[in-house]
């Protein structure tokens, strides 16, 4: 495989995956915002949405329409829903020829579906049709994904952006709501509120229910956070997609040996270091923890373009 | 002139409402007087079997599946992050007999077979210039000569392995050979999807009709590149060189890898060392033996051409030369479809194969001999004057629908420069029923022929059918994609 190729396909499992948290978080911040009793609650969710994307407005006191249309459909914010679905399908269109005719056009109708909305519509009342529409596409892409390829490289560097991807977004989801929660408390509004914010952060990442059934309890802020942190078998924990990145690498490396000093083993290092953390040992300051998982992660990203990707 | 409906015995739909028959011109499925081709008439029936609105939904549904499949061509002038347009698609098949399209094909083969030979030739022992069959000053002012290609053979000596040639129908119902394209003649992959988008909206022709597939196209193709690879190597790595993804033929360079299974890849994807092309795959470099680029000769080796080229490989033509690596088509083919060489394919023709042309030519003067220029400037208003080396349907002056200040013009830019132009008496391209979308109903159109011939060492293969290319605006001649045209599904069928 070309190494321009595999950087394609990273980034076309990244974008794609991103655009699905963009729109989950947006639905799921939106709807869960609008029966707050504060309005201070109100705009902190919908600020929250641009913080996590990662997108900055210039005017300080955006209205909710400024808000949905920046993070939704402004193709010129390079943090939106359509910037990343555009910038994943000219990935998927650059390797076209890579990938099966049904991934190409699962993912080229997932790209109309966004590019062809209305504006009006998404920002008066479409909000929740254009993101769950998204999220349905994404579905579909992923399915074609998982039927229609060969378990070869293609697939491989795929899903190490998808997995990778994913480890960010949870912690970015996970940052982003720590920072409401901190904003609740501050209000002094009593405990069903955060409570509340828990449990939106396990909605955004299609966690609460298995969370239940996982702990035989109702959601609350340790488990939640052991949950989506440290679940090996939970699709939306972090260790689960690390292990996956982990997985893929090994069967992109044909050689098999873990040399110390070659990628599967500063991969691995990461990964178990970070498998055997517990709760107990940063839970005075979780999201310097997180901060540091995410940074770790990153440097996942540049030795795998590194050692694939340069051409 | 636009004779009387009454003429033409036409079906009973309202889709054919007023449609008209054109003084001059061959149509290609109705005759005056007379009832329409017969080998029109089941699908004519089927057609008139729907109603207006019908068929305007089935032509919108095949437009977006075409947008939807992705079948589409980007322009970025008006739009950094590009507008997608799909290449405007006729519902209305062509037809072209069996009978007629045997002699097409035997055709075809001779004249690009001929033309290979005639490449050859000219960059060894030029043996048709001291023969004085065609002059040698035309061959030393053409612009597509390619120094680097002298006294070089390549594997299989193959030179034009994918041939273009742009074939019409005049007024007097006879083909005629239009352009050689054998420089990177493109277009193959809307036959394939033109075909496939027909399937999907008229289902029922295919199992009435007896209609030659086009889908063995992908499968000759790799056969030819196969047999064009260097004897050193068993199983050749053959690839698909594009410009890249902002390439406004980027579809079909994508859809050509896609169907070979090969590699797509880009000149900045590759490199030579010690004479031999590699690739950057995951795995470190792996050798390239069979390029087909869709590229132009200009950009395919900064070292050698233009050095200002990102989208080739340093190296290339040099580790060519040593015969490591084949590229197709061969650089230097351009000296053939050159359009003042045009002229001379009956002799050369005659010349290499010692047989009569099939294919007739259409009567060309060349501007740079003196009395056929004078002749050229003195009958402009009845000719057509093309640029002898551009492609693409630019630059041509057609006489008879010219301002008198553009025939000046034209003649000023004839003097200034006469080996760059030839003239031609205005050919009449046939027309084809063609549903256009404003009037909701049938229209003659003007129509050509793009067909797509394959070389071998030792094997002829033309696609059965080709191209039919369409041009859209009323009465326009020009029927590039790049000038607004479209394009019909052509069918070579059993009358």
């Amino acid at each position: 495989m070309l190494s321009r190729v595999a950087d394609n396909l990273f980034w076309m499992g990244r974008y794609l995956e991103r655009s699905e948290h963009l729109a989950r978080f947006l639905n799921v911040q939106y709807f869960s915002s609008i029966e707050l009793p504060y309005p201070q609650m109100r705009e902190q969710a919908l600020l929250s949405v641009l913080n996590m994307a990662g997108t900055e407005l210039e005017n300080d006191k955006p209205t909710e329409e400024e808000i949905l249309f920046s993070v939704g459909l402004d193709g010129d914010n390079p943090a939106s829903i359509l910037s990343a679905v555009y910038s994943g399908r000219e990935n998927a269109r650059s390797v076209r020829d890579s990938l099966s005719t049904e991934v190409w056009e699962a993912f080229n109708k997932y790209y109309l579906f966004v590019s062809d909305y209305p504006v009006s519509v998404y920002k008066t009342k479409g909000l929740d049709n254009f993101t769950t529409g998204s999220i349905n596409h994404c579905a579909i892409v992923k399915g074609k994904i998982h039927q229609t390829l060969l378990r070869n490289e293609t697939f491989h560097f795929l899903q190490i952006g998808k997995h990778i991807e994913r480890a960010i977004q949870i912690i970015r989801i996970m940052l982003s709501k720590m920072a409401d929660i901190n904003e609740v408390n501050k209000l002094k509004v009593g405990s069903t509120l955060e409570l509340q914010q828990w449990n939106i952060i396990l909605d955004c990442l299609e966690a609460k229910d298995m969370c239940r059934k996982h702990y035989h309890s109702l959601p609350n802020k340790h488990n939640t956070i052991d949950f989506l942190l440290f679940t090996p078998n939970f699709p939306f924990s972090v260790a689960y997609n690390l292990g996956f990145v982990y997985k893929h690498l090994q069967l992109i490396n044909k050689a098999k040996d873990e040399k110390p000093g070659s990628l599967e083993f500063k991969v691995g290092k990461v990964i178990n270091d970070f498998r055997y953390r517990e709760m107990e040992d940063f839970k005075d300051d979780i999201p310097s923890f997180l901060q540091e998982t995410l940074d770790k992660i990153y440097l996942i990203c540049n030795e795998i373009h590194n050692e694939y990707f340069k051409y | 002139m636009i004779m009387e409906a009454s003429v033409l015995k036409l079906p009973e739909s309202e889709l054919f409402t007023d449609y008209y028959f054109k003084e001059n011109t061959f149509d290609e499925v109705f005759k005056k007087n007379s009832p329409a081709n017969a080998y029109y008439n089941r699908l004519l029936s089927l057609i008139s079997s729907y109603s207006t609105n019908e068929f305007k939904i089935l032509n919108e549904s095949t437009k977006k599946s075409f947008i939807s499949r992705g079948v589409t061509f980007a322009t970025y002038s008006d739009n950094p992050k590009g507008n997608e347009r799909i290449f405007p698609f006729d519902l209305f098949p062509r037809i072209i007999p069996q009978s007629e399209w045997r002699v097409l094909e035997k055709g075809l083969k001779q004249r690009n077979r001929a033309i290979n030979l005639f490449i050859d030739d000219l960059y060894h022992d030029s043996k048709i210039l001291r023969d004085k069959i065609v002059p040698v000053d035309l061959i030393l002012s053409c612009s597509n000569y390619n120094r680097y290609m002298k006294d070089f053979k390549p594997t299989g000596g193959v030179y034009n392995h994918i041939s273009g040639t742009d074939i019409i129908k005049h007024n007097d119902g006879k083909y005629y050979v239009l352009e050689d394209n054998v420089r990177c003649p493109s277009g193959v992959s809307y036959v394939l999807a033109n075909r496939d988008a027909m399937k999907k909206t008229i289902p029922s022709v295919f199992s009435n009709f007896n209609i030659s597939p086009v889908s063995d196209y992908p499968e000759a193709l790799q056969e030819m590149m196969h047999s064009v690879k260097s004897d050193k190597v068993d199983n050749p790595n053959c690839v698909v060189l594009t410009p890249g993804a902002y390439n406004s033929a980027y579809y079909e360079h994508s859809f050509l890898a896609q169907s070979m299974g090969i590699e797509l890849v880009e000149g900045r994807d590759m490199f030579t060392d010690n004479d031999f092309v590699y690739m950057h795959t995951v795995y470190g470099a792996k050798r390239v033996d069979v390029i087909y680029r869709r590229i132009d000769d200009d950009f395919i080796d900064p070292l050698v051409f233009r050095p200002d080229s990102a989208l080739g490989v340093p190296g290339l033509m040099s580790a060519y030369r040593k015969g490591n690596v084949t590229i197709l088509n061969a650089p230097g083919t351009g000296i053939a479809d050159d359009k003042a060489v045009y002229a001379y394919m009956p002799e050369i023709i005659k010349y290499y194969l010692d047989e009569e042309p099939i294919l007739n030519n259409v009567p060309t003067y060349r501007c740079d001999v003196k009395q056929e220029m004078d002749y050229v400037l003195e009958h402009i208003a009845e000719l057509v004057v093309k640029p002898v080396d551009q492609s693409g349907g630019y630059g041509i002056f057609i006489g008879n629908q010219a301002t008198q200040a553009q025939i000046e013009e034209q003649k000023n830019i004839i003097k200034a420069h006469p080996r760059g132009y030839i003239a031609q008496p205005t050919m009449s391209l046939s027309v084809h029923s063609t549903f256009i979308e404003d009037e909701n109903k049938f229209e003659p159109r003007h129509i050509d022929l793009r067909t797509y011939t394959l070389l071998s060492p030792d094997k002829e293969f033309v696609l059965k059918g080709g191209l039919s290319r369409v041009a859209l605006k009323k009465g326009n001649l020009i029927v590039n994609s790049s000038q607004g045209g479209g394009s019909k599904d052509t069918w070579v069928m059993e009358e």
